[in-house]
Formats: structure tokens, C-alpha cells, sequence
């Protein structure tokens, strides 16, 4: 009986979860998140769980010439912003990823 | 038979190799996990030093063999496959430390202690699959082999940020337990930096886990 409470407990929460699962951002920052307005665009392999997204954020975030980070799951993006007058080269954002443990495919940089 | 059954199944779907217990996760990143599954518990706290490399402390307590066990352990990152749409990844764990021969009391002789194990894992944003071995070894105090595997799915797949949900049925596997074969629903809640899994296994054992990464 436990057991059967516990189960359509646990498909209960699953099916309510979706409602729930809307990123606690608002509007306005959202709509900041389109990938290509970013000052460098990485395309990444292996990017498939918030976690994962975390550990991108957290590693450009220690650097001082970022100003904002983004990550993209479905698009498999990661967006740099950088502060005036700084930046980071391809291979210093490649290293990056790569020590966060993810793959780049590729670099590019808003004209 | 239907518990042979779904570890058949299971053990199939692990073997095409997870994903979220990461024991080393990105150079600087740390790792809290506290885990109950019927009458043990484990606590255990990483710290990743390089891209393949963490080091952290382990311990564990089991009621039902009145022992408990304490001591630093390392674990590193063997092998990463970066997919566009998966990742898969190879881990080994190593630790030593001293076992007790009373849970509830370090007052007994301390034993030489130390086990191995290893961990493979693959997900995608839809599907989860993982497994787990490990042998224990605490002198006159325990010595066993344990397996899990675990297959998850997700109602739906979740951007950065939102709150990520999974549906996984989990198999442990210990031929010296009083219940070689344990197979238990878990409901996976995951968010940010932090993940909780609550679930009960078909013989009633209550099974809970919580992580925090920071």
C-alpha cells in the first residue's frame, strides 16, 4: 500500500513538475539571451544537463574579462559577454571548456 | 522473475553505458552528497583538483552489519565521450581509511579498511543510464561487492535553470545482503547546483539522496 502511495506520488510529481520547470528569469533577462548578441558564441559538445551548464558558468565566471555568461542547452551554446576593452582569445575559451569537461566545436565572435 | 526480468533489462540499457553522481565534476568544484538506502548510510565530500582528478572524504554506517567506516578517498576521470546530444563517461574511486565494528560508537579497535570501484555512466537530455560496482574490504568486519544500475527517463527536457525531473528505476545488486536484488522507483529533482532523489524500493526499504555542488 506504501508503495503504491508512493509511486503515484512520484508520477504525480512528475507529470506536475513541467509547470514548475520555466527558468526563474525574468522577461527582460530572457529576452537578453539570444545567443548571437553576445560578444563570443562557443558551440560545445556534451552540454546536456543543468549541471553541465553550471560548470561552463562557474569557469568563465572566475575570469575578470567576463562580464556575463549564458548557456544554451537545446541550442548547445555558451554566450560571452566580456567588459569594456576586454576579451578572451579562442584558445584561452577552448581551454576553458575543455577543463570544465566539454568539447568545442567552435568560436565566434560578433563583428 | 520479474525481478530477473527488469535487472535483465536494466543491466542491458547500462551497459550502452550516466550521468549526475559525479565524483570529479571541473577543476575548482566541490561536491556534497549525503545518501540512506534501507539500513546504510553514506556521506561524502569531493573536491575536484584537475580535469580527471578529485579528492575527498567518505563515510559510511551499516545498521544492519553493525559497522561504520571513515577515511579520504580519490577518484578520477578515466574516459569522456562530448557527444552534440549525449555525453558518456568512465570514473574510478579509490579510498582507505579505518572501520569500527559497532555503528553506533568509535570506541572499538579501528580496522585497515579500503575499497575500489568504478562508475560508467550516459545520458542525454531524454534518457539516463547508469552503473556502479564496488568491493569493500574492512578486515574482519565486511567484505562485499555491490552493483547498481540505473535507467532514467525525463517527462521533459528542461532549459538551464528550470527544474529537471527524472523518473529512474535503480537495481543494487549485492549477493552477501539479505536481499541480493533491490530494485526501487527514485524520483530525481534537480536544479541549479542542487539534487534530491527520494524513492522506495518493492520490498519497502526507503532510499534518499542529496547533493549539493559548489
Amino acid at each position: 500500500m506504501t508503495l503504491t502511495r508512493t509511486l503515484a506520488l512520484a508520477l504525480s510529481l512528475c507529470l506536475a513538475t513541467p509547470a514548475l520547470a520555466q527558468p526563474a528569469r525574468p522577461p527582460a533577462q530572457k529576452a537578453q539571451a539570444t545567443p548571437f548578441a553576445a560578444d563570443a558564441v562557443v558551440q560545445v559538445n556534451g552540454l546536456v544537463c543543468d549541471f553541465c551548464a553550471q560548470a561552463i558558468d562557474k569557469s568563465f565566471r572566475r575570469r575578470p574579462e567576463v562580464a556575463n555568461v549564458r548557456v544554451d542547452l537545446t541550442a548547445k551554446l555558451v554566450s560571452l559577454d566580456f567588459k569594456p576593452a576586454q576579451t578572451l582569445d579562442d584558445a584561452t575559451i577552448t581551454r576553458i571548456v575543455t577543463n570544465a569537461g566539454y568539447a568545442v566545436v567552435a568560436v565566434r565572435r560578433t563583428p | 522473475m520479474r525481478t530477473h526480468a527488469a535487472v535483465a533489462f536494466a543491466a542491458g540499457l547500462a551497459l550502452a553505458p550516466d550521468a549526475l553522481a559525479r565524483p570529479v565534476t571541473y577543476p575548482g568544484g566541490n561536491m556534497a552528497m549525503l545518501e540512506h538506502r534501507d539500513e546504510t548510510s553514506m556521506t561524502e565530500t569531493m573536491r575536484t583538483l584537475t580535469p580527471t582528478f578529485a579528492v575527498g572524504w567518505h563515510d559510511e554506517w551499516d545498521d544492519e552489519s553493525d559497522w561504520q567506516f571513515h577515511g579520504p578517498m580519490i577518484a578520477g576521470l578515466a574516459k569522456r565521450w562530448n557527444a552534440p546530444d549525449s555525453q558518456a563517461n568512465i570514473f574510478w574511486m579509490a579510498g582507505a581509511g579505518a572501520a569500527f565494528d559497532d555503528v553506533a560508537s568509535v570506541e572499538t579497535a579501528a580496522k585497515p579498511a579500503a575499497y575500489v570501484g568504478v562508475e560508467a555512466d550516459w545520458e542525454n537530455r531524454r534518457f539516463y543510464t547508469l552503473y556502479q560496482a564496488r568491493g569493500f574490504w574492512a578486515e574482519d568486519i565486511e567484505r562485499t561487492f555491490s552493483q547498481r544500475l540505473r535507467v532514467g527517463v525525463a517527462p521533459y527536457v528542461a532549459e538551464a535553470g528550470a527544474l529537471h525531473t527524472w523518473a529512474i528505476l535503480q537495481v543494487d545488486l549485492e549477493a552477501e545482503d539479505d536481499r541480493p536484488v533491490s530494485v526501487t522507483p527514485v524520483l530525481r529533482l534537480f536544479r541549479n547546483t542542487l539534487l534530491a532523489e527520494a524513492g522506495v524500493s518493492f520490498d519497502g526499504d526507503a532510499f534518499a539522496s542529496f547533493m549539493f555542488y559548489f
